[in-house]
């Protein structure tokens, strides 16, 4: 299957997260987010077509998926 | 002679003039409104209060119209928020309420301005560093807008000071840094039933969010589980975030204040800058 992915968290390396990503059928949030080499520990919130999710949600084709670093500024 | 009441020397004291799509009206310059106020004893935000009464317009707020009616005009004079933060978020904030009319805005900070504050916070300059932001932000009320009653708390807040300091008050504005303080102005706003509109920055990314009583207040959802260093401390908060954050609040709070729906009840609006992305998300169905 393949999701559509809007990464907040800046990569560690020189390239950007895909807009999409191609993963196994039953993939996770978490392990979309593994695929895309973010750590557990930077990201704050994730969200499955907008509505915040768990890292073990199964992803559907076509899904959207956020990823948002901790947040917490003024 | 006996003086005239206070709405017949508004009356005299008002100009004739066009607004500027050409509709014809009635405005009362600031000037006319200190002298009605000393004449009759009175605080200016109450002489403002009768001119839009009368149908006239404190010229100050000319330029609100038509975005919001001398009514919605009125019932932000009438209005209370609680500002809790007067750094990043309510530095920009302070200036919006203030400008807009809002006529009982309450500020809390216990910092002082530091060097580190002046790549965003509107309040800092090279003259106030070392200054309690608490008394910049009242110096600041008052030199922009005497209508407004601004009660200045030079002190970091509790959870019971929370409590004290949301009382009558019509909207809570979370305009704190970090995450520390942020659940228990979350809970006083519950517990008082009053809306909170909330923000945070990190980087390029902005969330906002208005939480009405009961709801879950997406700030704490994002801030995730928070063990290692915060996102702003490796992102950085820059101004145009910061600012962004601050002038999308303000637009909520005043929106609420004038009698209006949220826009964002229930929602966060997430903006990327870095892309000028903006989604709204919705917190009420959140599966976690």
């Amino acid at each position: 299957m393949i999701i559509r992915v809007h990464c907040l968290v800046p990569p560690e390396g020189p390239v950007a997260a895909p807009d999409r990503l191609e993963l196994p059928s039953g993939a996770t949030a978490g392990d979309a987010a593994d695929t895309l080499h973010v750590p557990p520990e930077a990201i704050g919130t994730l969200l499955r077509n907008d509505v915040p999710v768990e890292r073990n949600a199964p992803l559907a084709h076509d899904d959207r998926l956020t990823i948002i670093p901790p947040i917490s500024g003024g | 002679m006996s003086q005239p009441d206070l709405g017949q020397a508004i009356k005299e004291r008002a100009t004739a003039m066009p607004y500027p799509d050409g509709t014809p009206g009635r405005f009362l310059e600031t000037a006319a409104v200190t002298d009605l106020a000393q004449t009759y004893g009175l605080p200016p935000k109450q002489v403002e209060r009768a001119a839009l009464a009368a149908d006239i317009c404190p010229l100050r707020y000319a330029r609100n119209l038509r975005a919001f009616s001398l009514a919605e005009q009125a019932r932000l004079l009438d209005a209370s928020v609680a500002l809790i933060g007067l750094g990043g978020l309510g530095g920009g904030l302070l200036e919006i309420l203030v400008r807009g009319g809002v006529g009982t805005v309450r500020g809390a900070d216990g910092d002082l301005f530091e060097e580190s504050n002046l790549n965003r916070q509107l309040l800092a300059d090279m003259a106030g560093l070392g200054v309690p932001k608490a008394r910049r932000a009242a110096a600041r009320a008052a030199a922009i807008n005497p209508s407004v009653d601004f009660q200045a708390h030079e002190g970091f807040l509790d959870a019971d000071g929370m409590m004290a300091f949301l009382d009558g008050m019509d909207v809570a504005v979370d305009a704190l840094g970090g995450l520390k303080d942020r659940p228990a102005l979350a809970e006083a706003a519950r517990k008082r039933h009053i809306p909170l509109v909330t923000a945070a920055v990190a980087g390029y990314t902005v969330i906002v969010a208005t939480v009405l009583p009961g709801q879950p207040s997406p700030v704490e959802m994002l801030a995730g589980n928070a063990a290692g260093p915060s996102a702003e401390e490796v992102l950085g908060c820059p101004s145009p975030a910061v600012m962004t954050a601050s002038a999308l609040q303000g637009t909520e709070v005043l929106r609420l204040l004038a009698g209006r729906q949220p826009a964002l009840a229930g929602k966060g609006l997430i903006i990327d800058l870095e892309t000028m992305r903006f989604d709204t998300v919705d917190f009420t169905g959140a599966s976690r």
